[in-house]
């Protein structure tokens, strides 16, 4: 093994440990974030992109991680890469952001740009340790299991509070809406086209897929009710050639099964 | 001759008659040598198999490969579209319309047409056949007569040089025997008529013995049997002495030779005609002097009518008596056909072996009669002529009116053989089985007919073993059978045989469709070889098919059963009377109960759970938990009537329907009430109405939480939009909770997306369901604004939740299930395949039966299950679960075309429901290949050593088809056992002191831990973070080559499971 830097297509390797005891260990993958349109939360120059960050692995963990290269500003985490920030929840009930869960990756910002080049240069035979002195403490196993279970409580109030705003002002939208739609009703724009909408004499026809099948449906049916069938002698020799054909085909079909089940020898009985 | 002679065939057996049978009898050296090497090609016709199903296998591995056939059937029809169209001629038209008329459709007129190329002797080998009986013929004409012996000799048997297949017990009393060549030797029987079947093809040849070796009083006392034993030895050893005949072997009658030699030539000794009168033999008179038998004297008027021995004498009689219309037979194609397809039905059944059974000849006798009845014809077809036996069969009784093909017949004597008649009764059960496979044009007949065996402890729902190896003189007096004995010419266990199934009709009456013992082979032997001595030792199995209607309730059941029976309460219920078989009942009718060994028991502790109740000494204890499930039960009809009497909620709740599986009978262990005794193992959280776990004790027992799905009516009112009406229902779970907790003053827990309430012990989660949320999140807009349904992963789980398991739910049920899923999470796949898969599989076996009844018992049910698992085709049929049949024809016909035409897209278990056509709910992600292959694999291990362990006496560990083999894994993570609430699940908690006490609840106002598992917590996790385990290996150049990184990867399990995991063991011929 190499003693000093390794890398792998572009990506610095280093180890990293969950202590000092541990027999195994992990590798991450990190390299500078380049992208075309960077983000001001994760400045270009001066942000490390790590790759497989282990799911126990928190930001505060990743922070301490690499405060050995330089002052941290911030961790971002997230399932997939992206240049954007981290999507926050708008609400504490109704989860808007995908969870982070299994292996991550991550994007640390450093406050110095030389950071990330002394970064870079990790060696491979010196791991990373997450739970070395002054880090912040792991919760995994029965006890974060429990931990959640505990946590599970929910806040009735500000639950019922959280809802009732936004439903109210929910319902001011709607009616604000239906208030606008009912205004145009029957009003010609500039150009003098009238826009239907529900609230005027003439509803205008659903405009969904469902309703157009029904009536192309429709269209069909009518047109057979009014086709005479076997009128010409020549409408009753197709008929007749045709039921012929059906056979034929239904009986090619039949034998080309047959002859699978010969191939896959079902006609052996004992 | 007279029905009672056409009958015997089957109801006789007791009597030795030998049989001499050889094979590869050939003449010359240069047609054995071709012989063997047409062995030799079907040997590797047979090894070409193998490969042909390993490469099926493989198929069957990667889905994305394409089907096999290439290319479509739509495909071939457009390329000769022309070809389509030509003018029909003459014969075509005629054989498309005789296809029409004739067959069940084309397909099965192929099938069969196929399977009868596959069992129809060729005309090249019936030639060669032909030479080889010419030979043998003339060989045994040729033989010599011998010398006098008085058959009270008792040097003859050392005399004759090859011992005789008979016992000799109690000695002859008088008569001499000499030998002579025999008068006639004709080919009779099926090889005559052209309709011998592979691969058991025989050639019955009947030797007449001649007048002159019997006297006037011969078919008294088993002295005509006797003679004809020695008269068969003689034969034999007269057939040893030619080079060309290699095996001689003698069996009793009817037995089928089982070794698959080319040729097996049955030689049958019967006496010339005329030579015993036949009104000797009426059913009513007696030809085994008891004085003789029991060897003291004795009065005639006490004499007992000997029917079987007179019928099997009888058998001998007939067997030289040319049948009218035989030739008939043979001149008809359809007929010979028929006779065929049938001989193959009754064989996949197993219904033509063994004693008492319905052999092959007596089915042709049938079909004769009924040509003769003209209820048939020489015209027919072959699946006409098979249609309308099985027919008439099914509607017939012979036990009321005796059938007769003699014409002028002169008393229409009903046979008496009662164990022919029961026999007869399970061929007519399964005759009327069959019909109805024909009649439903959905299913596959054919192969259900035809291809697929019938095992005997798959045919029943209940099995009994009796062992009849203890006290049988005992049992022999005490059913009052003495007579009989020297009937059945001294086979003690014969005798009892019909007795006990009598006394078993009447015991069960009307609870019992069929009631049937196994039948057995009759062993066959050398000729040089002593015969073995009867098998007194040895055991009979009965089988019981339950009737639905009567088997749960009992009237006259008490009465018979006496102080055995106690009242029960079974899961639907009802109150009954039974008989805990598991207890040891007093001996009865000679019977003792330890001897018989109710095998259905077996299975069922594992679905038993430790569980004592200690504070409430009337509750029963867990037994396979059905008295559980009924309290469960209780509380959820409180439950649901509870919530139907709400009325300050601003919708009405229009369904309430438990979802969980509990709520249908298929939750492997029932779940119990949380009262724990042990409270010390969890805490009380403060200010909060529940139990919470800690990290520091031990984890709480697990407690279920049973899913309600409540609909609501409809309304205008609710928003068009997602996230609002995903607020609004989080307010309406509030304002439930609310409106519960007040009214009926129950605790309750909401929650967004739920609300817990605690009812009885029992934790109930409500659900509310709003049947437009689906709509909506179908609702797509496409590029022009349009509107479009669309199925989405999102909507199809909630579609799946909150419309598919509530109806579902009310449909299925069943403890089959229960040891279907016990055994696929035994194997560790429980996490591989969904279990509602599972259920719709055993709801198949339920609905789709044929060629049985539907299972009544649970181990009947999972046999089956495993059958299935093993021999069902995933890769190119579709499995429709008919619910309700809800299926309309259109659906039928339009699935399975659709199911060819995309199999590459479709999930690998199709399983189409009414309610889910094209399998999307249950098996589109799970079971993979690999884990569908393996369970095939499992299911067939299994089935093998359940099968071999059903029919055995001794009490056998059924545990082992449920371990789990741990050799095909590369890690195994032990958990540390007091972390896991689930540990009394487990198949090794035996130990007496390990039992949990269930009490009373002592708490109805916090809630339990409820659904807390830390082992499916930690697998869960272990799950999503199985990404990224590599490591840069070695280095070559700049190259770095990747490899699995085991150590990283138990340093992951360690960490993320710490508190549960205890040790993680390295399979190192795995991971190397």
């Amino acid at each position: 093994m190499p003693s000093e830097n390794v890398v792998v297509e572009g990506f610095t390797v280093v180890p990293m440990k969950v202590d000092e005891k541990s027999h195994g260990s992990h590798y991450l993958y990190m390299k500078e974030h380049s992208v075309r349109e960077a983000n001001p939360c994760k400045p270009r120059d001066r942000t490390l992109f790590v790759l497989n960050i282990p799911p126990y692995c928190t930001e505060e963990v990743l922070q301490y991680m690499f405060s050995g290269c330089g002052q941290v500003q911030t961790v971002h985490l997230h399932n997939k890469p992206t240049s954007g920030p981290s999507a926050v929840n708008q609400s504490n009930f109704f989860p808007t952001a995908p969870l982070i869960q299994g292996y991550k990756v991550g994007y640390v910002v450093f406050k110095k740009a030389s950071s990330v080049k002394k970064a870079r240069s990790l060696p491979f035979d010196v791991p990373l340790i997450m739970q070395g002195k002054g880090a912040p403490t792991i919760k995994s196993g029965i006890e974060k299991w429990c931990s959640d279970y505990q946590a599970d409580v929910l806040d009735r109030s500000t639950l019922q509070a959280e809802i009732d705003t936004y439903m109210a002002e929910y319902d001011r939208k709607v009616q604000e809406e239906m208030e606008r739609a009912k205004a145009s009703e029957g009003v010609p724009d500039d150009e003098g086209w009238v826009t239907v909408t529900r609230f005027g004499k003439n509803k205008a026809a659903p405009r969904t897929e469902a309703h157009e099948k029904a009536i192309s449906g429709k269209e069909k049916r009518r047109r057979k009710e009014k086709e005479l069938l076997n009128f010409y002698s020549f409408q009753i020799r197709q008929t007749k050639r045709d039921q012929i054909a059906n056979l034929r085909q239904k009986f090619e079909e039949d034998k080309q099964r047959i002859s699978l089940m010969k191939e896959a020898r079902k006609f052996r009985p004992y | 001759m007279s029905s009672e002679e056409e009958m015997s065939d089957s109801g006789e057996d007791s009597d030795v008659s030998a049989t001499v049978e050889d094979s590869d009898v050939d003449n010359s050296e240069a047609e054995m040598d071709s012989v063997g090497e047409e062995e030799e090609e079907e040997e590797q016709a047979e090894i070409t198999t193998g490969k042909i199903e390993h490469d099926s296998r493989k198929r069957f591995l990667e889905p994305s490969i394409d089907l096999p056939e290439g290319v479509p059937a739509s495909k071939v029809s457009r390329n000769n579209k022309g070809d389509l169209y030509r003018p029909p001629t003459n014969e075509e038209l005629n054989e498309l319309k005789e296809t029409e008329n004739l067959f069940h459709s084309t397909l099965f007129r192929l099938q069969i047409t196929e399977l009868l190329a596959e069992v129809i002797m060729k005309e090249k080998r019936r030639k060669r056949i032909e030479e080889a009986v010419e030979f043998l013929k003339t060989a045994l004409l040729n033989l010599k007569p011998g010398k006098k012996y008085e058959l009270t000799d008792r040097k003859l048997l050392t005399k004759l040089g090859v011992p005789v297949p008979m016992e000799m017990e109690p000695e002859s009393d008088k008569g001499r025997f000499q030998f002579q060549p025999p008068s006639s030797v004709n080919v009779t029987g099926s090889f005559s008529a052209k309709i011998c079947a592979k691969p058991a093809v025989s050639v019955d040849l009947v030797l007449s013995m001649p007048k002159e070796c019997f006297d006037g009083m011969d078919h008294l006392n088993q002295r005509y049997l006797r003679k004809r034993a020695i008269y068969l030895a003689i034969v034999a050893k007269a057939l040893r002495q030619k080079p060309e005949v290699t095996d001689v072997k003698v069996s009793y009658h009817n037995g089928n030779i089982g070794d698959h030699r080319p040729v097996t030539v049955h030689l049958y000794a019967v006496p010339e005609t005329g030579t015993f009168k036949l009104s000797r033999f009426q059913l009513e008179k007696n030809n085994v002097r008891a004085s003789w038998w029991e060897g003291q004297d004795g009065t005639d008027a006490s004499e007992l009518p000997t029917p079987f021995y007179n019928t099997s004498i009888l058998e001998d009689i007939s067997m030289t008596t040319e049948v009218p219309g035989l030739e008939k037979i043979s001149g008809s194609q359809g007929l010979r056909e028929g006779i065929i397809l049938l001989k193959v039905w009754l064989s996949q059944r197993g219904l033509n072996k063994g004693y008492g059974s319905f052999s092959n000849h007596v089915m042709m006798m049938y079909v004769l009669y009924l040509l003769n009845q003209r209820k048939l014809n020489t015209l027919m077809s072959s699946y006409q002529v098979f249609r309308n036996t099985l027919l008439k069969f099914s509607e017939s009784s012979w036990t009321d009116t005796g059938i007769s093909l003699c014409t002028g017949s002169q008393d229409s004597n009903s046979p008496l053989v009662v164990d022919f008649h029961r026999h007869f009764d399970v061929v007519k059960h399964e005759a009327s089985q069959a019909i109805a496979v024909l009649e439903d044009r959905h299913t596959d007949s054919f192969d259900k007919l035809f291809m697929k065996k019938v095992p005997f402890h798959f045919t029943f729902d209940h099995i009994l073993h009796i062992d009849m190896s203890s006290d049988l003189d005992q049992m022999v007096r005490k059913l009052k059978v003495e007579s009989r004995v020297a009937d059945h010419g001294g086979s003690r266990l014969l005798a009892c045989r019909s007795a006990i199934l009598v006394l078993m009709e009447k015991a069960l009456g009307q609870r019992v469709l069929l009631i049937q013992a196994c039948p057995r082979v009759p062993p066959e032997w050398d000729v040089t070889e002593p015969p073995p001595p009867e098998d007194e030792a040895s055991r009979l199995t009965v089988g019981l098919t339950l009737d639905p209607e009567f088997a749960f309730s009992a009237v006259e059941f008490r009465e018979f059963w006496g102080s055995v029976c106690e009242l029960r309460r079974f899961q639907d219920g009802a109150i009954c009377e039974a008989v805990l078989w598991m207890q040891k009942a007093p001996v009865h009718a000679g019977i003792p109960a330890n001897c018989v060994q109710y095998i259905g028991g077996q299975l069922n502790s594992m679905l038993c759970l430790p569980v004592t109740m200690s504070n409430e000494p009337n509750t029963l204890p867990f037994g396979t938990g059905d008295e559980q499930s009924a309290d469960l039960m209780k509380a959820y009809d409180d439950v649901c009537k509870k919530l139907r009497q709400l009325t300050d909620l601003p919708l009405t709740i229009n369904s309430v329907q438990g979802v969980s599986p509990c709520f249908r009978f298929t939750e492997v262990f029932p779940p119990l009430p949380c009262t724990f005794r042990h409270t010390e193992e969890r805490s009380l959280e403060h200010g909060m109405k529940r139990y919470v776990p800690t990290p520091d004790k031990p984890c709480p027992l697990y407690t279920h939480i049973l899913k309600v799905v409540c609909t609501l009516e409809g309304s205008g009112k609710w928003p068009d939009d997602l996230v609002a009406m995903k607020r609004l229902k989080a307010a309406f779970h509030l304002q439930l909770g609310d409106a519960i907790h007040t009214t009926f003053n129950l605790p309750t827990r909401p929650s967004v997306n739920y609300v817990d309430i605690l009812k009885d012990n029992y934790v109930f989660r409500l659900v509310l369901a709003y049947t437009r949320e689906i709509s909506l999140l179908k609702s797509v807009y496409s590029s022009d604004g349009k509107l479009m349904k669309r199925d989405t992963e999102e909507a199809l789980k909630l579609e799946r939740e909150t419309i598919a398991l509530p109806r579902l739910t009310s449909i299925l049920h069943g403890t089959t299930v229960r040891f279907a899923k016990r055994w696929v999470c035994g194997h560790m796949l429980g996490d591989h395949i969904h279990p509602m898969a599972l259920e719709l599989v055993v709801a198949s076996l339920y609905l789709s039966p044929a060629p049985y009844t539907p299972p009544r018992s649970g181990l009947v049910g999972f046999l089956r299950f495993l059958d299935f698992l093993t021999t069902f085709d995933w890769k190119s049929s579709p499995l429709l679960v008919n619910l309700n049949n809800e299926f309309t024809d259109a659906d039928l016909s339009e699935i399975p075309t659709k199911f060819s035409k995309e199999r590459s897209n479709l999930p690998l278990m199709f399983i189409s429901t009414p309610l889910d056509p094209y399998s999307q709910h249950w098996t589109k992600e799970v079971p993979s290949a690999a884990v569908l292959t393996r369970l095939v694999l499992l299911a067939a291990k299994s089935l093998a050593v359940l099968q071999r362990d059903l029919m055995q006496m001794e009490k056998q560990d059924l545990t082992v088809v449920f371990r789990p083999s741990l050799a095909i894994f590369n890690l195994v993570i032990h958990l540390n056992e007091k972390q896991l609430p689930r540990r009394l699940e487990c198949l090794d908690v035996a130990m007496e002191s390990d039992r949990v006490g269930y009490g009373k609840a002592s708490d109805k106002e916090r809630f339990p831990v409820t659904d807390f598992d830390p082992a499916q917590i930690f697998l869960n996790e272990l799950k999503v973070s199985h990404v990224n385990h590599s490591r840069p290996e070695s280095c070559e150049g700049d190259q770095f080559l990747l490899a699995l990184n085991i150590e990283g990867v138990i340093e992951d399990i360690k960490l993320m499971g710490r508190g549960l995991v205890t040790a993680i063991e390295i399979n190192h011929t795995k991971t190397s």
